[in-house]
């Protein structure tokens, strides 16, 4: 796999107060990757560096191609929904720029495709407030497909969601990684609920950081989670596999 | 005066354009300002282009100039301020309303000028207008009708999700500073005829009734304007009529058409 995303000695944080200090890592094409770890850890901070919300205290984020785009998914309550907002006018912010008036035909036509393509007919003129949150995760990352990414970076999308909406949005964004060939990143605080979504995993607690590219070595998981989030893990054999138990 | 001289005379008509100009374009600001929830950081800026006037009268320079100056500078401030761990933005707007207001109100207490000054600040005096005024009204409501229609979309966004905006390439601070400075220059521009409260009312109330039951944002800016219209419209006139102050009767209206609405329109 080819690294998209190389990052390298960085701090970031606010107000010079680092968060997370000196961390290293790079993201692949084409993957999914899980950045876990407890509330309040940095993984927020993390990413807002990474999409230049905001600035690095320290290091250097690399990208190998220059025309690296990046798509974002905030955290679902950080959007505000009193007002009434349809589908189709979510969607449609994507191609707003600081002096840009009126849609284009093609980004019209290219709404109506992703609208089309993705299942979301019967909501195109819903209030995007009414939704459920499944629905909600679904049009948020539909409009950054809309901007063509390369990295898609998701900010807990499974807060919200109950178990039948958490496992379709976690099977449409595998898909959408197959379909798009994009590389995805998934911040969570709920490590078993992305663990068999992604491919590698980014584990903080805030001091450390650890990077486990194999997941199949569950000592090693095992050891490094009980580590990050404090708490005493066991592993139990079935069928010859073996799992973690919480 | 019987009702129909009331009604046909020139200086109601003007009174009415003046109304009509200035609550439809402020209104369609005031959408922003709800969604923005800097409901009070406008009053904060109608309260500090009053202290300039009112410095410019003390100072005996051109009240005007240094309304204009001040202003700007409270907007360039409230736009770039960033909310500190110690000291929030609606701290600072209190410490700018409270300040301000009592400034306005010493500089008055040391000046020859009338208690009138003071009322029309507050509440304005549009029998005051002239045309050259009311001609710069027009002008403003322009600005302020063509800003909205350019940037409409883009402010929604920011303000909406302002994280995932910068993402896209949009510009908040600049954006934001923008929309700011069309705020102070609308209050600025309309401070002589409509005063203080009702550049507040017109920004916050219409807005506020008008999301209860919108279903979308064409039906929320039309319901605004509705709400903002009409309670112009029949203040105007009933303050005609009783000979009552003009502001504060279209504000009242501003609060009984706003319930009305959120009872009797359906969703």
């Amino acid at each position: 796999m080819k690294p998209i995303l190389e990052v390298k000695n960085l701090s970031c944080g606010y107000n010079k107060n680092p968060v997370l200090k000196n961390i290293n890592f790079a993201i692949y094409e084409n993957e999914i990757v899980g950045i876990v770890g407890p509330n309040a850890s940095g993984k927020t901070t993390l990413a807002k560096t990474l999409l230049g919300i905001i600035k690095p205290l320290k290091g250097e984020i690399k990208k190998i191609k220059k025309d690296i785009r990046f798509g974002y998914v905030p955290q679902i309550f950080s959007i505000d929904e009193t007002f009434p907002f349809s589908v189709y006018d979510i969607l449609s912010f994507a191609f707003l720029s600081n002096f840009k008036f009126k849609l284009r035909i093609e980004e019209k036509q290219k709404i109506e495709r992703i609208i089309r393509d993705f299942g979301l007919e019967k909501f195109k003129f819903s209030l995007y407030r009414c939704l459920s949150g499944g629905v909600k995760q679904k049009v948020l990352v539909c409009r950054n497909l809309l901007k063509d990414p390369n990295i898609l970076i998701l900010d807990e999308p499974t807060n919200d969601l109950d178990i039948s909406n958490l496992k379709m949005f976690l099977e449409f964004l595998k898909r959408l990684k197959q379909t798009k060939n994009i590389s995805i990143v998934l911040i969570s605080h709920s490590l078993e609920l992305v663990i068999n979504y992604v491919e590698r995993l980014f584990l903080t607690d805030g001091e450390k950081f650890e990077v486990l590219d194999n997941l199949e070595d569950v000592e090693s998981i095992k050891l490094k989670v009980s580590d990050i989030f404090k708490i005493n893990l066991e592993i139990i054999e079935c069928k010859e596999s073996k799992f973690i138990k919480l | 005066m019987n009702l129909i001289e009331v009604l046909t005379s020139q200086v109601l008509i003007k009174s009415l354009l003046v109304s009509f100009l200035s609550s439809s374009a402020i209104t369609l600001l005031g959408i922003f300002v709800v969604l923005k929830k800097s409901i009070f950081i406008t009053l904060a800026i109608s309260e500090v282009a009053g202290l300039g006037l009112i410095l410019g009268l003390y100072l005996g320079i051109n009240p005007y100039g240094s309304m204009i100056l001040i202003t700007f500078f409270i907007v360039i401030l409230f736009s770039f301020y960033k909310n500190k761990k110690y000291f929030s933005e609606d701290k600072i707007v209190a410490i700018i309303y409270a300040l301000s207001f009592c400034l306005s109100i010493i500089l008055l207490s040391k000046t020859t000028f009338s208690q009138t000054h003071i009322i029309d600040s507050l509440v304005g005096n549009v029998l005051a207008i002239s045309n050259i005024e009311l001609i710069l009204d027009f002008v403003c409501f322009l600005i302020c009708v063509l800003f909205f229609i350019l940037f409409h979309k883009q402010l929604f966004f920011i303000y909406s999700d302002p994280e995932t905006s910068c993402v896209f390439g949009l510009n908040y601070n600049f954006l934001n500073f923008l929309f700011f400075l069309v705020v102070g220059f609308s209050i600025v521009c309309f401070l002589k005829s409509i005063g203080i409260i009702l550049s507040f009312s017109y920004l916050s109330i219409p807005c506020s009734f008008a999301i209860i039951k919108a279903k979308k944002i064409s039906d929320l800016i039309s319901k605004s304007l509705i709400i903002s219209l009409s309670s112009s419209f029949f203040g105007t006139i009933t303050s005609f009529i009783f000979d009552i102050p003009l502001a504060a009767t279209i504000v009242i209206y501003l609060g009984i058409f706003g319930v009305l609405f959120t009872i009797f329109i359906r969703s």
